[in-house]
């Protein structure tokens, strides 16, 4: 297991910790800075293990129409032993999306939005995923600023001032809003570019988790106000009921038990396209997940 | 301090009722309720408790201030007769529980056995500390922390432990109900 914290948790954790409770319908979906919702009406998990879809798009601002999903985050939390995994999906993957074709698993955003892009990694996996959560670059700039930045390892020096802006040495940081932004982007210094970006993001979920953890480990009822944050700036698709529970797994969660682990893949062309094909090794990894929840 | 009951955390959602009024328990246990007997008659220190409002994002008006202190009051009787039940009087934790527990966490709870060991008695406690958030806004989400410090007796030994432990409560059909919970034993120090 390795340690760190979300972006499903980012998600769960963005959104969690982001603040999470809210009116439902008081901020339209394409304006709210993060937004929630289930995938399937009606779908209870039984088996105690939740998977939730953590999304973050490339929108400056809300989460418009025709915004490409350049995170993608399948989060699984075994509810009963509390591990949890996070299985990272290159944005370039080439797959199948339900009656739309086959193309990059990003598009999926556009062609039929957070559900469609949950509906292609359930398609893709046979796990059956609970909720989806959504960011863009407003969103995720407004939820680090509330968190008064973000400790993160930044695994080798970063100098892409004229891309994702990103410009920091290797080694631990506290990371404001921008440079945060600029971390999970940046996909020029990395051999393996978004392959390796999409791990970078898993791993600031892991760090937004072991903030939200600490806070609330020395004070419970911090969730509490993590909640009426999200109530502000969150469209929740789900009730206050669900977000609360979702709170207190996420709350409880350590990091030093939440897995990371991005999909095989292999590069190549589709076209003039650039993508990764994902590995067929992938199918054990989804029957391991989709048992345990965890890796 | 070592942990050694880990509460109903997993049954969260399982329990969940809110979309499906009507499903089916899903941890199926049953119980039978237990007379309650009279409990310890050995003095006991008072419950201390603070009831405050939390996830105050903003301006709080009375209207929620008075709702805060209505529902702490409530809140904390569902917290203390939980304790109470599980220190003094341990033939009534399965009552208690399903009274003051959501449907499918009351099971959970029960199974994880999270009660004193039969071979502790004459429980005196020296300290009862109870600190409730209730959620400003709604006034129907609340996070306990819980604080029990207490003498007894084990194997004809005297021991000092301490419980410290978090629940997690929603307001449900007209009464508190715990969701959650976690706790920590070990010796007082």
């Amino acid at each position: 297991m390795k340690r760190a914290s979300i972006l499903v948790s980012f998600v769960l954790a963005l959104a969690l910790l982001a603040a999470l409770l809210p009116i439902m319908g008081r901020v339209p979906r394409s304006e709210a800075a993060i937004t929630i919702g289930r995938v399937h009406a009606g779908y209870q998990p039984t088996t105690g293990k939740l998977f939730i879809l953590v999304i973050g798009n490339d929108a400056r601002q809300g989460n418009p129409n025709g915004a490409l999903a350049d995170a993608i985050h399948l989060v699984g939390i075994d509810t009963r032993s509390m591990k949890a995994g996070i299985l990272n999906f290159p944005r370039d993957s080439w797959v199948s999306i339900p009656g739309h074709g086959t193309n990059k698993i990003n598009a999926s955003l556009i062609d039929g939005g957070p559900e469609l892009v949950a509906k292609t990694v359930e398609s893709l996996t046979g796990i059956r995923i609970a909720y989806w959560v959504m960011t863009g670059f407003g969103g995720f700039y407004g939820i680090v600023k509330r968190l008064g930045g973000v400790k993160v390892r930044v695994p080798r020096n970063l100098n892409d001032p004229s891309g994702s802006g990103a410009v920091m040495s290797a080694g631990v940081h506290k990371l404001a809003p921008l440079q945060a932004l600029s971390f999970v982007r940046d996909r020029h210094d990395f051999p393996n570019g978004d392959v390796s970006r999409t791990a970078n993001q898993a791993t600031f979920l892991l760090a937004l988790l072991k903030k939200l953890r600490k806070e609330v480990t020395n004070n419970p009822a911090s969730l509490l106000k993590w909640m009426a944050i999200a109530r502000r700036y969150t469209r929740l698709d789900i009730s206050l009921g669900e977000l609360f529970r979702l709170g207190i797994v996420a709350s409880e969660l350590s990091p030093k038990d939440v897995g990371n682990k991005t999909l095989p893949v292999s590069f190549g062309f589709e076209g003039a396209q650039s993508v990764v094909f994902i590995s067929p090794q992938a199918s054990s990894i989804y029957a391991s997940f989709k048992k345990k929840a965890h890796f | 301090m070592a942990v050694l009951l880990v509460g109903a955390l997993a049954a969260f959602l399982l329990a969940h009722r809110d979309a499906h009024p009507t499903a089916p328990s899903a941890a199926g246990a049953t119980f039978t309720p237990t007379p309650s007997p009279s409990p310890t008659l050995l003095p006991q220190a008072k419950w201390q408790v603070r009831a405050f409002p939390a996830g105050v994002v903003g301006h709080v008006t009375k209207k929620d201030l008075k709702a805060v202190r209505i529902q702490g009051v409530r809140a904390s009787h569902a917290v203390e007769n939980v304790y109470d039940a599980l220190l003094l009087d341990p033939a009534d934790v399965a009552r208690v529980t399903r009274a003051h527990f959501e449907q499918g966490a009351a099971p959970v709870f029960l199974r994880a056995r999270a009660r004193l060991s039969g071979r502790i008695h004459h429980v005196r406690t020296t300290l009862r500390r109870l600190q409730i958030g209730i959620d400003a806004k709604s006034a129907r989400k609340a996070i306990a922390t819980v604080l029990v410090s207490f003498k007894a007796e084990r194997n004809s030994r005297r021991v000092r432990l301490r419980i410290k432990s978090t629940l997690w409560l929603e307001h449900k059909h007209r009464s508190w109900k715990v969701l959650a919970w976690r706790a920590q034993q070990g010796p007082r120090r």
